[in-house]
């Protein structure tokens, strides 16, 4: 049996419209519209023990509300989910015991006391034994270099010594499953960097699942050896980060260098679009299949010094997909109201 | 004007989104009421005698005095007023206000007045369900003058309550964290006020200072004149003595302006 | 055994968080001493409310002046203990079932119930129940009367079920948070019923005693351990006095489950 396994997963909410103005205030006293919106589409995946997999979606996608299913903090409004063999929802004791939750956009910790406080009322909420609380502890100080941050109070830390306490937070109890939700998020380059190397060094000596979500390919990007792709709440991908771009793009670049100015806009477009144009460096965006005949015809017509063929970067591809996907999903909705 | 208008129409509609939040609370504002005609009712049975009163005061005036006071009240007090004031001084919100072109205790005033539109478009609906149902007890007759001097008290408790509750919201150029402070004053004054129990019932002596506060124009005076407990030659100089409150807080209020605005921006908000 | 543990671990996190409390509180040393006056004031205008009714009548409804001063200083024990424990968690409760702040309550292995509902103690109310308990003392003496070792634990169950009462009041209007949107005004509404606990019971007749005694239990609050003292509680009240906070207990936790069936968990 996997470690985590959804199926079908569905939630929806219903959002109240109100007109604006007086008179939409007054109307609303008196009946209120709703508006179905799906946040979470059946969605259904599985993860074995140890992976470390990567969600990834535009803002709204659905990915946290994912997330808070899975952690039994929001109730599906159809299908099921199983984490650690547990029915999250149910909340029980010895589930909650096994999992964390960390969210870059909500604190935990006690705002007006020092970190160790906040993370000495963990032990004794879960119960951890003193002799490997304090051994546990030791060890995650050292490897995020925090320990003399320990007894500052936790409103004059910064955003990133803040989620590395919250990261302290919930491992104590050395959980089996961790959920990030964009724990990166509004932190600067070294402080994500930081955060990055942790979750990476943690996950390969303690075997912890983990599924993550963040705004930054960097992060997915040295983290995520597979990564779950969903938009307006479907799954749209799922595997390896690399077959992301051999699934979606149809396109790839073709840079030129350019020996002399002896060519125009019109004859370089029949070969494909152009993406860039610096005086006699040139970028194509070609089809994947006309690639081959494409770079001969460039270096037959044109006096070519260099040529190179690249794939799209990562980020522009599932840029690419969003928008499409966006696109697609309009249809279904236009194609519905039909 | 129009700028007001905007402020005004913002904050009714800020309380019509939370409908049910709010017609509760306007329903349930009368509980205490009911509890102070059980209280009267027993205290004036244990009392004896055929028409007990106490100073002055009968069973019926009482309850009257009771439940008119919800209308001095509902017209005088600025509920969490001190506190927006205060923690717009505090966390430099008011750098807005002093860039905008619009003054701050105009702008407060008016968002004040804007809620109690809306009270008071409730209170339209519940307030005569709640007479009606104690008219027996409003036994006196009320005269021309007494109408006409009850609504000058009205609007004196109005300003009062209005210009106090600026008075010492701008005190928070001085000091910094006062929220305590504030619900000492707001006990204070509703006390004061004769919100809980008619000031003429302090007993004579204590009556002839309560009764010179300013307090006592935010409850008291205005129910007091529409019971017929005051003298026609005293209505005049009960209400002169109001306005003159008004002015010392006017006046007060612009020498605090002065001097917080001078050392809010030498601190720098 | 195991029960018996856990019971030891809900006690040690509650005692924790105290401390958490104390130290933060600590840090604004003024605004504590002042807020352990300012809480007392309210009490004593009451006090001074009746001071003012007694100068007038002997006794109201059977009801001397001690006997009053007795019941304000139960009542004032039981708000200021409900109070410094539950009351301030209530209000952050409506904000956090709004802007999504259950989440970290929900993930932990304990009962979130639990850990919403006694975060942050108010201290300045715990000491301030003191005040309520001197007066009960004084009461006490100046009424000639020396309560027996029964009636001291009877009275003392009687403060519980008065504290659990106000808690599954004001919890369950937090609670409705999750359906309304907003529930501010109904705070207002814990402070008007409660002014109905702290005035005599029998004052009160037909319908309302009715309501208040069983639909509201407000008058079983301050009025049945008071009664205790003044061997006016009848056998048959005790009970019902005994069973009703814990009664509501139980429906608190009933809403609770209720209510996050239906939480958001907005995200900031």
């Amino acid at each position: 049996m996997s470690i985590i396994e959804v199926k079908n997963l569905t939630k929806t909410y219903l959002i109240q419209k109100r007109k604006p103005g007086v008179i939409g205030a007054l109307k609303g006293l008196f009946s209120k519209e709703y508006t179905k919106i799906n946040a979470v589409n059946q969605v259904s995946f599985q993860v074995e023990e140890g992976e470390l997999v990567g969600f990834l979606g535009p803002n709204g996608a659905g990915k946290t509300t994912t997330l808070k299913m899975l952690s039994g903090i929001l109730y599906p409004t159809l299908g099921t989910a199983r984490v650690l063999g547990f029915l999250p929802w149910e909340r029980k004791n010895e589930f909650r015991k096994q999992f964390a939750l960390v969210m870059g956009q909500k604190n935990q910790l006690w705002w007006d006391l020092p970190a160790q406080e906040s993370l000495f009322l963990n032990k004794e909420i879960y119960g951890i034994p003193s002799s490997a609380y304090y051994r546990i502890l030791d060890e995650m100080v050292e490897l995020l270099n925090v320990k003399q941050l320990l007894s500052v109070m936790v409103r004059e830390l910064s955003l990133g010594e803040r989620m590395k306490m919250e990261l302290i937070a919930c491992l104590l109890h050395s959980p089996r499953v961790l959920f990030m939700d964009e724990p990166t998020i509004g932190l600067d380059v070294v402080a994500q960097k930081n955060i990055r190397d942790f979750v990476q060094k943690y996950n390969k000596k303690n075997k912890i699942t983990i599924l993550l979500t963040s705004h930054y390919m960097n992060d997915i990007q040295a983290l995520c050896k597979r990564v779950i792709v969903i938009n307006y709440g479907q799954k749209i991908f799922d595997g390896p980060l690399a077959e992301i771009i051999e699934k979606f793009s149809a396109h790839k670049l073709i840079k030129i260098v350019m020996n002399n100015p002896k060519f125009s806009k019109e004859q370089l477009s029949e070969f494909g679009e152009i993406v860039e144009w610096e005086s006699n460096k040139i970028v194509l965006k070609v089809d994947r299949n006309q690639i081959a005949s494409a770079s001969s015809g460039l270096l037959n017509q044109f006096e070519v010094s260099d040529i190179t063929i690249e794939e799209i970067p990562i980020e522009d591809v599932i840029g690419e997909v969003f928008s499409n996907s966006e696109r697609h999903m309009k249809n279904m909705v236009l194609g519905e109201a039909k | 004007m129009k700028k007001y208008w905007a402020i005004l129409t913002t904050r009714t509609q800020e309380d019509m989104a939370y409908r049910a939040n709010y017609f509760i609370g306007a329903l349930f504002r009368f509980l205490p009421l009911v509890t102070s005609i059980v209280l009267w009712y027993a205290v004036f049975k244990s009392m004896g005698g055929t028409h007990p009163k106490i100073e002055g005061m009968s069973y019926q005036n009482l309850i009257a005095y009771t439940a008119l006071v919800y209308i001095s009240r509902g017209v005088s007090s600025m509920p969490g007023m001190t506190r927006d004031i205060c923690n717009d001084i505090k966390d430099g919100n008011l750098n807005r206000y002093i860039v905008r072109p619009i003054n701050y205790s105009g702008y407060q005033i008016v968002y004040r007045l804007a809620h109690k539109l809306v009270f008071w478009l409730i209170a339209a609906v519940t307030f005569p369900v709640i007479f009606f149902l104690l008219r027996h007890d409003f036994t006196h007759q009320i005269q021309p003058e007494e109408w006409v001097a009850f609504i000058i008290a009205l609007i004196i408790g109005f300003w009062i309550g209005m210009l106090f509750s600026l008075t010492i919201g701008l005190l928070a150029f001085w000091f910094l964290e006062i929220s305590t402070f504030l619900y000492v004053i707001s006990t204070i004054e509703y006390f004061l006020s004769g919100n809980l129990i008619p000031l003429n019932l302090f007993g004579p002596k204590m009556f002839e200072i309560v009764g010179k506060l300013p307090f006592s124009y935010e409850a008291f005076w205005p129910v007091l004149i529409l019971l017929g407990k005051v003298a026609q030659h005293q209505l005049v100089s009960i209400l002169l003595w109001g306005i003159g409150w008004v002015f010392f807080f006017l006046i007060v209020i612009n020498i605090l302006w002065f001097l917080g605005i001078r050392r809010y921006s030498a601190v720098g908000g | 055994m195991v029960q018996i543990k856990q019971l030891f671990r809900y006690i040690r996190v509650f005692g924790y968080m105290f401390l958490n409390c104390l130290v933060r509180e600590m840090q604004f040393k003024i605004n504590f001493m002042i807020r352990l006056l300012a809480e007392s004031l309210w009490l004593f205008l009451m006090v001074a409310y009746f001071l003012i009714i007694y100068k007038h009548v002997h006794d109201i409804d059977g009801w001397t002046k001690w006997d009053m001063i007795l019941l304000l200083g139960t009542n004032h024990f039981i708000n200021q203990i409900f109070e410094g424990i539950f009351f301030e968690n209530c209000i952050k409760l409506t904000d956090n079932i709004r802007q999504g702040d259950l989440d970290f309550a929900l993930t932990k292995p304990m009962n979130s119930q639990f850990l919403v509902s006694v975060r942050y103690t108010d201290f300045a109310s715990i000491m301030n129940a003191v005040v309520g308990l001197i007066m009960v003392v004084v009461a006490l003496h100046k009424m000639h009367y020396v309560p027996t070792w029964s009636q001291d634990v009877m009275y003392a169950i009687l403060i519980l079920n008065g504290i659990l009462i106000y808690y599954t009041f004001m919890f369950s209007f937090s609670i409705l948070t999750f359906w309304m949107g907003r529930a501010n005004n109904l705070f207002d509404l814990y402070y008007q019923f409660s002014t109905f606990s702290r005035y005599p019971a029998n004052i009160y007749k037909g319908a309302l005693r009715f309501i208040l005694w069983y639909l509201i239990p407000m008058l079983v609050v301050a009025n049945c351990p008071v009664d205790v003292f003044k061997r006016t509680l009848s056998g048959v009240g005790m009970i019902y006095g005994f069973i009703v906070g814990f009664l509501f207990f139980i429906m608190s936790t009933f809403f609770w489950k209720k209510g996050l069936a239906h939480y958001r968990s907005a995200s900031s």
